[in-house]
């Protein structure tokens, strides 16, 4: 996975430089930096996993995704990969060992797939969806799961998004994809001044296209179930005054999205639905969530900060919208030497199924405030030549 | 850009009424055109549907219905009556017009054929739009203050995970 973006930043650990060299701040991320640089907050270039060098086209994006950094390499070596199949249950042998998976395929025909170790990636949500249907005498609460944490702890990074309107132009919105243009770590830590623990990285993005752009203005919410008042209103985004609208916010808004950190609570969970089955027969995940009263207090505090931001750096208006979903999905198979309060140790082995692992979100013991995927890569990776040395040393003789 | 998608289920009096819909919502300005100059040619309003296969059902629902009442009552009853029904007819005619080539245009967008060296990592050659105006000393000198206030809010850990 490469990694594209600007070695020394002090808001990190001393460490070595991206493999690539950063992405350009572009202009609405100079804009961003000149009204940080006013309040005195911390900035930095973007962090992206982009391979910058061969970044010379938009046509086939190099946004860095497994399905070319990886598999294709992985599959000239032999793996095989099997798409759109769910996994109903892995199996197990007397002695406790994991044996295989059970899995339905693209064409409804249930098969099973030999295993010698089962490694899990299905995130924060489908892992413990599986282990709860892998029930068996030895465990009738699911696999992997004497603790009883599998499911628990589900931590989601509530996003909130804060747009500044500016007069000038920001950017071409077709000129990239959508990247961490800056970034800012100022207030990433706890401070015993405010009313929550914690904090958030704030990431500056462009607001997108024609259609994102729809999405901002009065009217223009196209997901929701329910219209605002107003179609013919100055304010509209439809009718006679739809260029205009849209005029003022594509090329001139730009976001800093706020990402939270979550902190586990065994309230927030994953289970399986008593009731709903997906298109495969198989139980659906059921999911408790609800946002904290610290998450809530912290989205607060950053949003007025990310407002004033934008108001530093010329915006003429700002708008907020907090509690955004995020597909950050952490913490229901959480990781720690204890097997009575955690469900993996710390090469992701689970405690109770010795060959079986888990290179997801779920192993989080907290979330942090920033995006989990380099985390998760760096402990998949740990996890993999952990296994592969114990396999070598097994071939070769010793335990 | 031609697609290749398999055309959708309108026909050509579904598609008469979605373009006087599409007009009411996204009507011509001085500049931009209304969506039945752009978006009823070819077969953008498919390409739409063949992304959002879950839309077309409902879209043709509404186009199928015979309403005695002109473009503008009809939207306007949706927008207030049919709130759902007013998102899908929006968005289809929505996508619909932003993917034309002639709107695209209009906005400034590269042809989807020709996006290349739009945004480049070799700092020397920035983009047209972007080279005016993008100073890298500017960046530099607003990262010296940065650097100059030095660590902030990172505490390092021991071995144990516990901060010094």
């Amino acid at each position: 996975m490469v990694v594209a973006g600007k070695a020394g930043d002090p808001a990190y650990p001393p460490c070595p430089a991206p493999p690539r060299p950063a992405l350009p701040v572009t202009q609405a991320g100079l804009r961003a930096a000149q009204g940080m640089a006013k309040l005195g907050w911390h900035w930095w270039p973007g962090m992206n996993a982009i391979d910058a060098p061969a970044f010379r086209s938009l046509r086939g994006i190099r946004r860095a995704s497994v399905d070319w950094t990886h598999w294709p390499a992985a599959i000239q070596r032999g793996a095989r990969l099997i798409t759109q199949a769910r996994v109903r249950e892995i199996t197990l042998n007397s002695k406790g060992m994991a044996t295989g998976a059970i899995y339905v395929d693209r064409d409804g025909v249930e098969r099973f797939e030999a295993a010698d170790v089962v490694i899990l990636a299905a995130n924060g949500v489908g892992t413990p969806r599986i282990l709860l249907m892998s029930q068996s005498r030895r465990f009738p609460e699911g696999l992997a799961n004497s603790s009883g944490l599998v499911g628990k702890g589900l931590m989601m990074h509530p996003l909130a998004n804060v747009t500044g309107w500016y007069d000038d132009w920001l950017g071409s919105w077709w000129s990239g994809p959508a990247v961490e243009h800056i970034r800012s770590m100022e207030f990433y830590g706890s401070d015993t001044s405010r009313d929550f623990v914690r904090g958030a990285k704030w990431v500056l993005m462009l607001s997108g296209g024609p259609m994102s752009a729809l999405s901002r203005l009065e009217g223009g919410n196209l997901s929701g179930t329910t219209s605002e008042p107003g179609l013919t209103s100055v304010g509209s985004c439809w009718g006679r005054h739809h260029h205009e609208r849209v005029g003022e916010c594509l090329g001139h808004t730009m976001e800093w999205v706020v990402l939270a950190e979550d902190l586990p609570d065994d309230k927030n969970y994953v289970t399986l639905d008593a009731v709903k089955v997906d298109s495969s027969g198989l139980p659906a995940p059921k999911i408790v969530y609800q946002t904290s009263t610290n998450t809530h207090r912290l989205a607060a505090f950053h949003t007025a900060r990310a407002r004033e931001a934008h108001q530093a750096a010329g915006a003429y208006k700002t708008t907020t919208v907090q509690g955004l979903p995020s597909s950050h999905l952490m913490g229901t198979t959480r990781m720690g030497l204890d097997p009575r309060r955690s469900v993996v140790n710390q090469d992701c082995r689970a405690h109770d199924v010795p060959n079986l692992y888990i290179v997801d979100g779920g192993v989080f013991v907290t979330s942090a405030g920033v995006g989990p995927t380099a985390t998760i890569c760096a402990l998949a990776r740990r996890c993999v030549e952990r296994l592969a040395d114990r396999a070598w040393v097994g071939r070769s003789g010793g335990e | 850009v031609e697609s290749e998608e398999s055309p959708s289920r309108l026909g050509p009096r579904e598609r008469a009424t979605l373009a006087a819909l599409g007009n009411v919502l996204i009507p011509a300005s001085a500049v931009m055109p209304s969506v039945s100059e752009v978006s009823m040619d070819g077969n953008w309003i498919d390409r739409v549907l063949a992304t959002r296969p879950d839309l077309e059902d409902h879209l043709v629902g509404i186009l199928a219905r015979e309403v005695d009442e002109d473009p503008e009552t009809t939207v306007a009853r949706l927008y207030c009556e049919a709130p759902q029904e007013f998102h899908t007819l929006a968005l289809v005619v929505s996508g619909a017009y932003y993917i034309t080539a002639t709107v695209r245009q209009l906005l400034g967008a590269p042809p989807e054929s020709d996006r290349g060296d739009v945004l480049r990592c070799d700092r020397g050659t920035q983009s047209e739009d972007f080279a005016d105006t993008y100073a890298i000393e500017e960046e530099d000198s607003l990262l010296d203050a940065v650097i100059r206030r030095g660590p902030q809010g990172y505490r390092r850990t021991s071995d144990d995970g516990e901060p010094l």
